[in-house]
């Protein structure tokens, strides 16, 4: 069985609603390697799509908790998906570790670590560690967690749920006619027109 | 499922009603009631991560608020500054900004004279170049520098001005100092508490300080003896009635109307009596049915969430660590005063159920096991 669940980032949204999105949730996605910019992009706009919420990405460099503080609180209740800790030492987990009240806001946190960062981070910095638990995801290879086959199948679940076909839903979501629940936005996504949410 | 929530700040969780106010016996009575009596004393509260601390310390302050003569002052000083540098000064600064601003909000001024109010302000004048540094001079909360036994001798003078104020009022002053606790290690918590603690008991201010639990062993010891009293908050298994404490904690937030009484007690034993996992296990069993479009939480989502805490205790562990973790399971032995034995209670790998009796966390002993 693999080391952590892998989850598709509309998943990732569906947890954080139901949390609540002002839940101060922390969370850990295992994305790939840091030199892959992309896979964040996509990562950023699928999660936005799916919670209809404002998510912004953070660079954290090598700044302190001080400027990181505030640039959390600026809004403080919006998503932020914090990434850039490829440069981290042990000392400043530490020192984030030591500093976690001043992180801590309304709006939920997701750490974008690799595989590396993860490591260090769970070394270094049990305080932030005991904030997110289990709440450690590995984003899959594609983005999704799904193979066609299983695409496929999932589709044919929603157009069975919602007694509609896939083109009558486009349809109706183009016209506005759909509420926005996370189903929907999965299906849309599943059928690669993100964006009609 | 939101009142499951394992990271809400402790202080609205207590005003919802979410918390078992007798949970680790009324340690915050016993804490309360000494501040209020004794004042100048000091006690510390040692307790793993996610043991309740906070929750604690601010029933204290309620207790406090509600029964006692006191002006009291609860102060997260890691949420004002970067104690890393390991700054004497920082929390004599804290608690002076604190004072300063309880003056101003609450009007505690008022009926001062001219003259009394000139020297208040400027005791607040002083005590803000202390925090936040003059022109020339850096201050307690900026990037650290060496001490100055000097500058904090100094800070005596201008504290006692805000005090005599207080006591005018016929109030004794206690403030709680809670986030310390993360300095990790004795010598850093010592480091940064020595001199302030010092001036403060001179003052003749009560003191609750959150401290590290690595204080209660090896070279802490020495430390801990400082204090008047030493409250510590154990894991919550392995005590007579753990059991149903662990209950009434979910009970208290909602738990019996997602899990069954046997989810509920394999949630219990998989959390290890850690507060904080114990709830976060039960809210992502409910999150883990819920991804998975279930009708109701199963045996599956159970195994699957423990499993995802079991290997967030297991990452980052170095060879010598699960060296210490396999021999403590295997054969019992754990050297709780050695560096590893600190390191590992610390990070709540190996739990403490007495001074005694120490376990490896049950999330992550059969992942040992497999590694």
């Amino acid at each position: 069985m693999a080391e952590f669940i892998s989850q598709a980032a509309f998943e990732i949204g569906r947890r954080l609603e139901l949390r609540g999105l002002d839940a101060e949730s922390w969370l850990i996605v295992i994305g790939p390697a840091e030199r892959e910019p992309e896979a964040l992009d996509t990562f950023l706009l699928e999660l936005g799509a799916t919670i209809d919420h404002p998510v912004r990405v953070i660079q954290i460099e090598d700044q302190s908790t001080s400027k990181i503080s505030q640039t959390l609180r600026e809004p403080a209740a919006d998503t932020v998906i914090l990434t850039g800790f490829g440069v981290f030492t042990p000392a400043i987990w530490r020192e984030w570790d030591l500093g976690r009240s001043r992180l801590e806001r309304p709006g939920a946190i997701i750490l974008w670590l690799t595989s590396a960062t993860l490591s260090e981070f769970c070394a270094n910095a049990p305080n932030i560690r005991g904030f997110v638990g289990g709440s450690i995801f590995r984003l899959s290879q594609s983005g999704s967690a799904m193979t066609d086959s299983e695409i496929s199948e999932r589709i044919r679940e929603l157009e069975s749920h919602y007694q509609m076909s896939s083109d009558q839903m486009i349809e109706r979501a183009a016209k506005g006619e759909l509420s926005a629940e996370p189903q929907i936005a999965e299906w849309l996504i599943l059928l690669g027109r993100g964006d009609l949410i | 499922m939101r009142n499951l929530n394992p990271t809400a700040p402790a202080r609205s969780a207590i005003d919802l009603g979410l918390t078992v106010r007798d949970l680790h016996g009324s340690i915050y009575q016993a804490m309360a009631a000494r501040a209020d009596l004794d004042p100048g004393s000091q006690q510390i509260l040692v307790g793993g991560i996610g043991s309740g601390k906070t929750t604690e310390l601010l029933l204290a302050e309620q207790w406090l608020k509600e029964h006692g003569q006191t002006f009291i002052l609860y102060i997260d000083i890691t949420a004002e500054t970067d104690l890393s540098g390991l700054n004497s000064g920082a929390l004599l600064a804290g608690l002076g900004l604190h004072l300063s601003r309880a003056f101003e909000e609450h009007g505690s001024a008022n009926g001062f004279s001219s003259q009394e109010r000139k020297t208040t302000d400027l005791a607040s004048e002083r005590i803000r170049d202390f925090a936040y540094g003059q022109h020339q001079t850096p201050g307690k909360l900026k990037p650290p520098f060496p001490p100055m036994r000097r500058d904090i001798d100094g800070m005596h003078q201008h504290l006692e001005v805000l005090l005599k104020a207080v006591r005018g009022q016929s109030l004794d002053t206690v403030v709680i100092f809670d986030g310390l606790d993360r300095l990790i290690t004795p010598e850093k918590f010592w480091a940064v508490v020595d001199q302030d603690f010092q001036v403060l008991r001179r003052l003749q201010v009560a003191v609750i300080a959150a401290a590290p639990l690595s204080i209660l062993y090896g070279s802490g010891r020495p430390i801990s003896e400082y204090f008047d009293r030493v409250h510590h908050i154990p894991t919550l298994q392995g005590k007579a009635g753990s059991a149903s404490t662990m209950r009434s904690v979910l009970a208290q937030r909602g738990a019996p109307d997602l899990l069954s009484e046997l989810e509920i007690e394999k949630i219990c034993e998989a959390s290890g009596g850690v507060l904080r996992d114990l709830i976060a296990l039960a809210r992502d069993a409910g999150e883990a049915a819920y991804m998975d479009e279930s009708d109701s939480i199963k045996s599956v989502h159970i195994k699957t969430v423990i499993k995802q805490l079991g290997e967030s205790y297991l990452r980052g562990l170095n060879t010598d660590q699960l060296k210490a973790l396999r021999a403590l399971i295997e054969t019992g032995t754990f050297d709780v005063s050695s560096r590893i034995g600190i390191e590992l209670l610390v990070t709540r790998r190996v739990l403490e159920y007495s001074a005694t009796d120490f376990r490896v966390h049950p999330a992550l002993a059969p992942l040992i096991a497999q590694n």
